[in-house]
């Protein structure tokens, strides 16, 4: 095994490139805060105004294919723009990226026709359009198929009911530009075979958006009703009532089973640091022998998170031989790590790990976003659901052949 | 990056793996268990003349020089199946001591012995004041003539039992640095005044205490510097405790696989056992414990193989080794979650992992003292 990354002569020019754009655009100071509940709408608009900046140059969905907007670009280059923008990010400069509206592109992709693929995609992959993912109902959680939103067809138009919850991430005052809405348009259909996947224009008439105060939420939160909402027939994804497959393909984007080249976690490194040059009583923070080992523990997490994307990666690329829980098994350490750290930092900091404040919340915030997010481990799913996937791909309970279908 | 084996490895792994099927099934380790000596000469000698003890050893010495990754692969296997010997304490301890410091008389008389079995060694490091750190070791070796007279206790010793020659970690000077004047010496188990004794309990492998009353040592035994016996150590360690987190990578996948296999076939309630959610809880995470201690473990093995800078390769290994030390804890433990009484039962296999994982933990430094290392070398 050999887990160097040796980069080439072009891969070096092309970082140059990457650098330098960056730097033209993204914000010189660190101003964009750590929880994108508190991202103004200038900013948020900025953002999205770089998104489209980098879709022009094929850097927003960068791996996929140039006829459907994407980059086109090998994976020698999808390194070096994720490295680099990994980068930023964390020094809290830019306010862009807004990828979801690119993992939107999974259900399409591989349920949906050709002339779908190549009316949304191009405005998918360029950053062009932003969307809500609105598959949460107020009675339809984890276990999402048992949703009450209905799609009736009506000549060239559906007509959609229904009620939607913590979806989208974007400030007030501003509006998506569609809704990827799964309903159900066969009530006497079995269930995963009833539903059909939509992407509502977000402005049509009948749809109503409530903002959610949240504790945190990795950004604004929304509640958004369809009353009679009248769907032209041509933004139904895929064919009707095959919907959940397309809402999977989606989700099995979202939960990372392609693996990652990312670097450890930023935020325990941050907090690593933080501890070991702040002092108190004229010790650093980390000098205390219980903290020290609260913080390797952190360290040796983050590792691991490190190399499962690593492992992943190498997966993807058939290095290793591939098992089938991997995907599953990072986002439930994400999911599961979250309030480790999170309670990790009220034991080493203190009441300040909860301060906000412009001049004592420490590391611009950061920590406590942390705090707030350790009691947010169910966005994309809970843990529960993410170990129920992780059993069925393992054989466990069902038969593996049972297995094996359910994750085709 | 590439994380595939290459194709010697591949095909190591599965020779391993076919001639434990075959040698070294769950129902040998148990009667090794067993035994009074907690030793098969048999099982010694045939992996002796596969060339598994002698792997890590250089051809010029016997050995055949095969990397640490390819090593890797070999201890891994020897995990899963819980083969039982001194591979740890023989060739990859003792050997590597003498290889790294011995003369070229030492090197050549004692290597070739070492990696074909014919000699078995073992490393007498802690005491009553139990700790892998310098300050634990108290063993007085003082001069006498050309002589040094040994007098202390060594405590749990691993395959002090089996061994024909031990290393002693002795104290030749006492300093205020207590990694200052520390010597190993090479003691033949025969000589007068040095006794071993097993001791009785739950134990994964035989725990000595060896008691030196006055034992003479000629001088020209002592391995490396005197005074300056800790440092010789650091790269043995290393080596060994990296390849011992392999060891505990194979055992978890073991137990993970007779896991889901138990869970599987095993019918309770009208229905298998796995499909109880409170089940599946508990093997996913045996699945996050072995995957966690597998790629912490593979990466610290490629960076002791291709010799990164010291303090990041002791980071790398320190990391591996608690992490390895609790995952295979854990997966043992949560085996018995789910075995519940079968599990506790000698006519199954499960007992002696878990036994063994108890032992395994503290050797050569638990997670605590492993976390401590890293906390110092990240700069905590």
């Amino acid at each position: 095994m050999d887990f160097e990354f040796y980069y080439t002569k072009e891969q070096e020019e092309f970082r140059k490139e990457v650098s330098a754009f960056i730097e033209e655009n993204a914000y010189k100071e660190p101003i964009v805060p750590p929880d994108p509940v508190q991202m103004s709408k200038e900013m948020f608009i900025y953002g999205r105004e770089l998104d489209r900046k980098m879709g022009k140059k094929g850097w927003f969905a960068p791996a996929y294919p140039k006829q459907y907007g994407g980059g086109g670009l090998d994976l020698d280059h999808c390194i070096i723009l994720a490295e680099e923008f990994a980068k930023v990010s964390e020094q809290h400069r830019w306010p862009g990226g807004h990828e979801v509206s690119s993992i939107h592109t999974g259900g399409i992709m591989s349920q949906g026709t050709e002339e779908q693929k190549r009316k949304f995609l191009p405005k998918l992959l360029s950053g062009e359009w932003f969307g809500f993912q609105c598959f949460t109902e107020p009675d339809a959680g984890s276990d999402e198929a048992s949703m009450k939103s209905t799609a009736v067809r009506d000549g060239d138009v559906y007509v959609i009911n229904g009620d939607k919850v913590f979806v989208g991430q974007q400030p007030e005052g501003l509006r998506p530009d569609y809704l990827y809405w799964p309903a159900v348009t066969d009530p006497k259909a079995p269930r995963h075979q009833n539903i059909s996947a939509f992407f509502i224009p977000a402005d049509l008439p009948g749809i109503t958006y409530i903002p959610l105060n949240l504790i945190a939420a990795e950004g604004q939160k929304w509640e958004v009703l369809c009353e009679d909402v009248r769907c032209p027939a041509d933004r139904l994804i895929g064919e009707e009532n095959k919907g959940w497959l397309v809402t999977q393909a989606t989700l099995a984007l979202e939960h990372g089973g392609g693996g990652s080249l990312t670097p450890r976690n930023k935020r325990v490194l941050h907090v690593i640091d933080y501890c070991k040059k702040t002092l108190r009583n004229g010790k650093p923070i980390s000098s205390n022998p219980m903290v020290r080992d609260l913080l390797v523990q952190l360290y040796i997490e983050a590792e691991v998170g490190r190399l499962w994307g690593v492992r992943n990666f190498a997966m993807s690329q058939g290095q290793i031989p591939r098992i089938r829980y991997t995907g599953t098994q990072i986002s439930l350490h994400r999911k599961r790590f979250s309030p480790v750290f999170g309670k990790a930092l009220m034991d080493i900091l203190g009441p300040a790990c909860l301060i906000d404040d412009p001049e004592l919340g420490i590391l611009l915030g950061e920590v406590v976003n942390e705090v707030r997010m350790a009691d947010v481990t169910h966005i994309g799913g809970t843990p529960e659901v993410q170990q129920i996937m992780m059993s069925r791909a393992m054989g466990l309970g069902r038969s593996a052949t049972r297995a094996e279908a359910v994750h085709k | 990056m590439d994380l595939s084996l290459t194709e010697t490895q591949e095909m190591l792994k599965n020779t391993t793996r076919d001639f434990l099927k075959q040698e070294c099934p769950w129902t040998v380790v148990k009667e090794v268990d067993d035994s009074k000596t907690g030793f098969s000469a048999e099982l010694w000698r045939k992996t002796s003349e596969l060339g598994w003890v002698g792997m890590s050893l250089p051809e010029a010495y016997g050995g055949m020089g095969s990397s640490i990754q390819d090593l890797g692969v070999l201890y891994e296997e020897m995990g899963q199946a819980l083969l039982p010997g001194p591979y740890f304490s023989s060739p990859l301890l003792c050997g590597s001591i003498i290889l790294e410091s011995g003369t070229e008389e030492q090197k050549k008389k004692l290597l070739p012995a070492i990696a074909d079995g014919k000699q078995i060694l073992a490393l007498a490091l802690t005491e009553p004041d139990y700790g892998w750190e310098p300050e634990c070791i108290h063993l007085s070796a003082t001069a006498k003539g050309s002589n040094f007279v040994l007098n202390g206790t060594k405590r749990f010793i691993h395959d002090a039992q089996i061994a024909d020659q031990i290393i002693c970690v002795a104290r030749t000077k006492k300093s205020s640095n207590p990694a200052d004047g520390i010597t190993l010496f090479l003691v033949d188990k025969k000589s007068r005044g040095l006794s071993c004794r097993d001791l009785p309990g739950f134990v994964g492998e035989k725990l000595n205490e060896m008691t030196f009353n006055s034992v003479e040592v000629p001088a020209a035994n002592i391995i490396g510097k005197k005074d300056n016996g800790w440092s010789a150590l650091a790269k043995p360690m290393r080596i060994t405790s990296v390849l011992m987190s392999s060891y505990m990578v194979g055992a978890c996948q073991h137990l993970l696989d007779m896991t889901v296999e138990y869970a599987q076939t095993r019918v309770q309630f009208g229905q298998p056992i796995g499909a109880f959610q409170w089940v599946q809880g508990y093997i996913i995470g045996q699945a996050n414990h072995l995957e966690k201690a597998r790629w912490i473990t593979a990466e610290a093995l490629w960076k002791v193989d291709t010799n990164k800078p010291q303090a990041e390769q002791d980071e790398a290994v320190s990391l591996a080794k608690s992490v390895a030390s609790e995952s295979f804890h854990e997966c043992g433990h949560l085996s018995h979650e789910v075995h519940a009484g079968v599990g506790v039962d000698k006519k199954f296999p499960l007992y002696l992992y878990s036994k063994k994982a108890k032992t395994l933990y503290s050797y050569l430094g638990d997670p605590i003292y492993h976390r401590k290392r890293v906390a110092d070398l990240i700069g905590l």
